[in-house]
């Protein structure tokens, strides 16, 4: 295996079933490729991956056979970036904090929500939401941040707190209050 | 003083799910407890096994009261316990942990809020603690790390509740 390699970010898409990401997984470790972060999910009966992949240099054919490969048999939708060196290991500074919150389901909580983070500065690492259906529908969410140090936390407490009042749901905004042994 | 380094996962020491017993009176155990004060009083952390440091026995230090939080600082002061044991555990909920085994993550994870400790102080004498809370949280966090245990094994989604430090 070459020590020069290329990263890739790919992204995969299709119907769920069991099988996908044996498949994709054993077409990249075929082509010598090594899997350095993934995500995957499912939605309903759709699936989605995002991988960022290193590629050595003399195996990129191979890996991109591979993938068509699957492409083709598999029936999923695979996208390839290239993706800078050294990225997937730069953080943005700041402090980690989480949201949650529930809610009666109706158009506008994210928007909303995210308006008051991003007005802020605050930056979004994760976040899913799930809605839990009924007579009266129940939004769930729950988002991950990092808050810069100069951000003013009390501020963003209170104009969360509001937004909560606006749009009827309720917001937990806690910082990382973990103990360390 | 003797502040020793602290072990990172994956290490071996780390992972061995079963140490050896403290000999109540071993000449050698003056300079383990030494080692385990000193490096935990040089550390940002509450509390230490004994083999994050290296020594393969059932020792742990705990004191909640050195938490940079203030509000964290509910405990009895230190604690040096030999040989522990939980006997009795209630009120499990979920916590947000981190390890200087583990510097670069934080997770989630299920401890309980009350728990009874059982073990030997250095003299040799039996005790049996009663705690709740940080506290309590530690003691687990310590007696895992005897068996071999840490907050990744028990991190249930590592999407959801698992978080790169800051």
């Amino acid at each position: 295996m070459s020590d020069q390699v290329e990263n890739y970010l790919l992204t995969v898409l299709g119907q769920d079933r069991p099988g996908i990401v044996a498949s994709v997984t054993d077409a990249l470790a075929k082509a010598g490729c090594n899997i350095e972060q993934s995500s995957m999910s499912v939605l309903g009966t759709s699936f989605a991956m995002i991988l960022v992949v290193n590629v050595p240099v003399n195996t990129e054919r191979e890996f991109r056979t591979g993938l068509v490969g699957i492409t083709t048999v598999e029936d999923l939708k695979i996208h390839v970036d290239p993706f800078p060196q050294g990225a997937l290991h730069k953080t943005i500074e700041g402090d980690s904090y989480s949201l949650n919150l529930h809610g009666s389901d109706h158009p506008g909580i994210i928007s909303a929500v995210t308006r008051v983070l991003s007005e802020n500065n605050i930056n979004i690492s994760d976040l899913a939401t799930r809605l839990i259906p009924g007579e009266k529908s129940i939004f769930l969410m729950t988002i991950d941040l990092i808050v810069p140090a100069e951000v003013d936390v009390e501020q963003v407490t209170d104009s969360l707190k509001n937004i909560g009042n606006d749009i009827e749901c309720e917001i937990i905004f806690t910082g990382d209050d973990s103990i360390t042994c | 003083m003797a502040v020793r380094s602290i072990l990172v996962y994956p290490h071996p020491t780390l992972l061995k799910p079963d140490n050896a017993d403290v000999l109540i009176g071993d000449p050698s155990l003056d300079q383990i407890i030494e080692d385990m004060n000193d490096t935990l009083q040089a550390s940002p952390g509450v509390a230490l096994a004994a083999p994050q440091i290296g020594y393969s026995v059932n020792l742990i230090v705990v004191d909640v009261n050195q938490d940079k939080n203030e509000k964290n600082r509910d405990g009895r002061g230190k604690v040096i316990l030999l040989n522990p044991e939980i006997t009795e555990q209630s009120e499990p909920h979920r916590v947000r942990e981190g390890c200087l085994s583990v510097p670069d993550f934080t997770g989630n994870v299920i401890r309980y809020g009350k728990i009874t400790v059982e073990g030997y102080q250095p003299d040799g004498t039996h005790i049996a603690i009663e705690t709740q809370d940080f506290e309590a949280i530690a003691f687990q966090h310590e007696v895992d790390h005897l068996r071999g245990t840490i907050f990744l094994d028990r991190v249930r989604s590592r999407r959801k509740d698992l978080f790169r430090r800051r």
